[in-house]
């Protein structure tokens, strides 16, 4: 009798503890989406590719290019300020 | 503590007051000479009764400072979001901005190069080594490799003696003789 209730105690006890287990705290932070801007890949350059070219054909088709590379940079360098700022927005949380 | 999103509060409230009733009640009993002899298992009861609702009463107290833990952290998560999106505006408006402003101004020097530089296409005659190395380095190849144009002579004969089909043996040809 005495070793059931002894296990009747030790059990309840036991169950007592398990209920303190505690359960995850459902804090949900989506990663902020890129704009579509940012994922545009930087196009490739013009080329002449042909044997004979004006000069004003060839300055048109290196002007051009740094257009491209302007357009280009210009996406890297939102790319930098969009981590920076988002990182600074991500810190402020904690 | 799981148990506590099962049940209401006031059933641990109730816990603790009937724990603390047995006692008072264990205690009040013994001086009634009928029930007296009740008093010590109302009494043990009330102990147990006590601890198991001082237990809960604690996982109701820190319950309660999670959850107003997690309200700031989400309040906090909402305006991170909001200024998240405002940044993206942001950089967006910037980039649209920019990427308008590198068009025109491209567009205005081919237009210039329209107007001035083609007065001298006739006098001035860009050979093929310049275009090859204009060439290559738009592609970012090295000048060693193909660029094609008309002019470009391709090397064919590696390739012709590889179709020629091997004269076959036979497997007798390779026998000991």
């Amino acid at each position: 009798m005495a070793r059931i209730f002894t296990k009747v105690i030790t059990l309840s006890l036991l169950g007592i503890i398990l209920t303190g287990c505690s359960t995850t705290v459902p804090v949900k932070r989506t990663f902020p989406v890129v704009p579509e801007l940012l994922l545009k890949e930087c196009e490739p350059l013009n080329t002449i590719n042909k044997p004979e070219v004006k000069l004003s054909e060839l300055m048109d088709t290196v002007s051009k290019n740094y257009s491209k590379y302007h357009s280009c940079a210009a996406v890297t360098d939102a790319w930098q300020e969009w981590y920076k700022e988002q990182k600074k927005v991500f810190d402020e949380v904690n | 503590m799981w148990i506590l999103n099962w049940l209401p509060d006031f059933v641990f409230h109730l816990i603790l007051i009937v724990g603390v009733l047995a006692l008072l009640a264990g205690w009040a009993l013994r001086m009634v000479p009928v029930v007296a002899k009740y008093s010590l298992p109302i009494q043990v009861a009330g102990v147990l009764l006590t601890i198991l609702g001082v237990w809960y009463e604690g996982g109701i107290a820190k319950d309660t400072e999670w959850k107003a833990r997690v309200a700031e952290l989400e309040t906090k998560v909402a305006q991170a979001e909001v200024k998240s999106a405002t940044v993206n505006t942001k950089v967006v408006t910037k980039i649209v901005t920019k990427t308008q402003v590198i068009k025109e101004k491209g567009d205005e020097v081919v237009r210039y190069i329209d107007r001035e530089v083609a007065k001298y296409d006739a006098e001035c005659k860009i050979p093929l080594v310049a275009i090859k190395a204009h060439d290559a380095s738009a592609l970012n190849k090295a000048i060693d490799e193909i660029i094609l144009t008309p002019n470009s002579v391709i090397g064919t004969t590696d390739h012709n003696a590889l179709t020629v089909p091997k004269a076959k043996k036979s497997w007798r040809e390779f026998l000991p003789k």
